[in-house]
């Protein structure tokens, strides 16, 4: 018998990816140069684990994400994850977008520097992981390319990725266990898409812009006397909170072109804000009704979809979300 | 030299354009954590960053150059295949593996008195960094693990890894002869493994910056350095397979199935795991380049003027080996005229046995002529240069104890097994000599699947 005859190969998922906005992952100098799969894994990482404790599995991230190497029940990660960007090129973004405030206030503005756009692959190979947390980890991915964001500066309209051919997975049956408390999970989560007629606008400096602009409309709703802490929670602030909230650039949709608004609320361990959930979602569903006042001209729609909405039947959100049910 | 030497030597002045010298200056300088964060910042905004402008800009490479990459330098893949296979027995062979790293690659060096806490690992002399040949033995163990696994599941083999490991190899004759068997404290004999690995050395460096968000607030705010291997470097790896023909499973089926089974586990499973620290998080990985065989008579190489032998099987290759051209077996005497050694180092032999020559015939001529002014003091001189000389002579000679012993084992089996057959007299392709040595060819494949084409031709294309 040939020795190679009983080769065993890796089972590996295998995403071949498109930017449709610029994707950063920093760096030393915060410039953009490289893509760092830290920041990837960083991303999956984060993702999976919200739609875990959305199904209970408080064994996920530890099983599937590892350990420290210094813990005392020390193991490897049980996926490894390759990352090819020989398809994607450096683009040199606008450097500082800004306006006047509404409000007469200074603003610094927003930086860009250096990102990268055109095609990525991902191959997720299994290292032992078990076939459930494979099939979470493959839904989690799912929702993710479908509706999220990947990489830094997410939040300010860059990483929205989109798949022709996401890896294939069985629909989710039942959860472990109801939702883990004290943490985030995608039961808290909403995902929005605001799709124009108009055509995309051309250049990123003008794409961006109108991300930007959407933000500022959605962080205004939360500028009411007595909510400055809620909305430095919700949309971040200076070396103390990270955002809760991700708007994306314009990116082409259709024949017409879309944005994509997301986020998780409470976003933190331990959640702050957890009983004033319902008024962050009406307040920002609200904003994006109406859009600022320097939005793209022509008709426009909102598709909105809030996981609360699925809370009695979180296995059919999860299924739906990740687009694996009919 | 290592950082703790900068530190130490009081008149260290580092070169302006050395980045290790300049952050070992700098590491000079700290005496609290504080001020180790500051002189971080320092080094990465004036050595890290291309024309940084507030602390931001593209990463810089710092790029070594070093004489390591001289053929005759610690860069052993560069050797030519006559040098590097010379006085290799029979069906040795050497594989060069050529990759592309496509991220940065992280390997961990111990030095406590570094700038930064996750130094790469460099050559200490020359500062020249590499992928250990360690480190590669293990990362391929492992890819042979996965590609050949055990029926039964890892964690039943055994009470820890080094139990497991061994069990595993006891129970796959393939591993047990590429990797061998280790004592790790068990009472066992440990056996050494026929594969043995070079460093792959690189010569471009950068720092990454890692930032883990702090699920409390959802920000990074203990950002942590590490300086890699940069990416878009090629590195390649020259493994070499000794093969003590003549003992137990040396045949060459034997060591192409190994080599072969080697290289479609590494073949397979590096490219989706990738190389060093942090591989499971995409760092270190790899592009297939090139693979190159070159081995020492080998049917079915290219160029192998030997590979239509039509003699015939009955007789063993390790008997046939020590056979006249009647077919009797050689003195053992003759042995003598193979043990010697050839390309550089056997030039040196020479060099210093004609050294040594002179120098005896000197001191004889001394020793003769007492009463010649001075006569005493030269053979003093002559007596202590002779040690020397013998010395060197002994470095030389060490690494063939291995191929001797294995040479005389060969030898020994063969008259075992031509007294057991004694109406065998079936003559042998010629006497032992310069013709009867065996064929040194090579074969090369490129491209991403070059790796895996090679390892199936190995097992396809042998006399077997």
């Amino acid at each position: 018998m040939n020795v190679l005859a009983e080769l065993r190969r890796p089972d590996s998922a295998v995403l071949t990816l498109r930017t449709l906005t610029p994707l950063y992952t920093g760096g030393v100098g915060q410039h953009g140069d490289q893509i760092h799969p830290s920041g990837l894994l960083g991303g999956l990482r984060r993702f999976s684990c919200l739609l875990a404790a959305t199904v209970g599995d408080d064994r996920f991230e530890y099983a599937v994400w590892g350990t420290p190497t210094d813990a005392k029940d020390h193991h490897a990660k049980r996926v490894g994850l390759h990352v090819d960007t020989s398809g994607l090129r450096k683009i040199e973004l606008p450097g500082r977008i800004n306006w006047d405030r509404p409000d007469g206030q200074r603003r610094q503005g927003w930086f860009y520097n250096v990102a990268h756009e055109g095609r990525l692959r991902f191959v997720i190979t299994q290292r032992g992981i078990s076939p459930p947390h494979w099939q979470l980890l493959l839904l989690a991915i799912r929702i993710q390319i479908r509706h999220a964001t990947l990489g830094a500066k997410d939040q300010f309209g860059l990483g929205v990725l989109a798949s022709d051919d996401l890896p294939a997975v069985e629909p989710l049956e039942a959860p472990v266990g109801p939702p883990l408390t004290g943490r985030p999970g995608l039961h808290h989560a909403f995902f929005s898409e605001v799709r124009f007629d108009t055509p995309l606008p051309p250049g990123w400096p003008a794409r961006l812009e109108q991300g930007l602009r959407w933000r500022e409309k959605l962080r205004g709703s939360l500028r009411q006397p007595g909510m400055d802490e809620l909305r430095h929670y919700v949309f971040g602030q200076l070396n103390r909170h990270g955002n809760a909230v991700n708007v994306s650039a314009l990116y082409p949709h259709g024949n017409g072109c879309a944005l994509r608004v997301w986020g998780i609320a409470p976003h933190t361990t331990p959640p702050r804000f957890a009983d004033q959930r319902d008024q962050i979602m009406q307040a920002l569903r609200q904003a994006l009704q109406q859009g600022p006042e320097q939005s793209l001209s022509g008709a426009r729609r909102l598709h909105w979809q809030d996981a609360a909405d699925y809370e009695q039947d979180r296995v059919n959100g999860i299924n739906v979300l990740a687009g694996v049910t009919q | 030299m290592t950082c703790f030497d900068m530190l130490a030597d009081e008149h260290f002045e580092p070169k302006k354009d050395d980045w290790l010298q300049q952050g070992a200056r700098l590491r000079r300088r700290v005496r609290k954590n504080k001020d180790l964060t500051d002189r971080r910042t320092e080094f990465l905004s004036q050595y890290a960053l291309v024309n940084p402008k507030a602390g931001q800009g593209e990463a810089n490479l710092h790029r070594c150059h070093s004489p390591a990459f001289l053929p005759t330098g610690l860069n052993t893949a560069a050797r030519a295949m006559d040098q590097a296979l010379a006085g290799f027995p029979r069906y040795s062979a050497r594989l060069l593996l050529t990759f592309r790293l496509l991220t940065p690659l992280l390997t961990k060096d111990d030095d406590p008195f570094y700038l930064f806490d996750n130094p790469t690992r460099k050559d200490h002399l020359l500062g020249l960094p590499y992928l250990s040949a360690a480190s590669l033995k293990g990362l391929s163990a492992d890819a042979y693990q996965r590609a050949f696994p055990n029926p039964r599941p890892w964690l039943d083999l055994g009470q820890d890894d080094p139990d497991r490991t061994r069990v595993f190899r006891h129970a796959d004759p393939h591993a047990r002869r590429l990797f061998g068997i280790a004592d790790d404290g068990a009472k066992i004999e440990s056996e050494k493994g026929r594969l043995h690995f070079a460093p792959v050395w690189f010569n471009s460096l950068q720092l990454l910056v890692m930032n883990p968000g702090d699920p409390a607030n959802a920000i990074g705010t203990l950002p942590i350095q590490f300086e890699a291997v940069a990416p878009d470097q090629t590195g390649v790896l020259e493994v070499v397979y000794f093969n003590p023909h003549g003992v137990k499973d040396s045949d060459e089926a034997t060591v192409r199935a190994d080599l072969a089974r080697w290289l479609g586990a590494v073949a397979t499973w590096w490219p989706v795991l990738g190389l060093g620290a942090k591989r499971l998080a995409g760092y270190g990985a790899i592009e297939i380049v090139k693979a190159q065989v070159q081995a020492l008579g080998w049917s079915g190489m290219a160029d192998d003027a030997a590979s239509g032998d039509p003699s015939g099987p009955a007789i063993p290759d390790y008997v046939r080996e020590f056979q006249d051209a009647t077919g009797d077996l050689i003195p053992e005497s003759a042995l003598d005229r193979r043990l010697t050694l050839a390309g550089e180092a056997g030039e040196q032999l020479q060099a210093f046995s004609q050294d040594k020559e002179r120098l005896q015939a000197r001191k004889l001529e001394l020793q003769q002529n007492r009463q010649q002014p001075g006569a005493d003091k030269e053979l003093k001189q002559i007596k202590k240069d002779i040690e020397k000389i013998n010395k060197q002579l002994d470095a030389l000679r060490q690494p063939l104890q291995q191929e001797i012993q294995a040479l005389r084992n060969r030898y020994r089996n063969a008259r075992t097994w031509l007294e057991a057959h004694p109406a065998v007299k079936q003559p042998a392709a010629g006497e032992i000599s310069a013709e009867a040595a065996p064929a040194l060819a090579e074969r090369t494949q490129t491209g991403p699947e070059s790796w895996l084409r090679l390892a199936h031709w190995m097992v396809e294309n042998g006399d077997d």
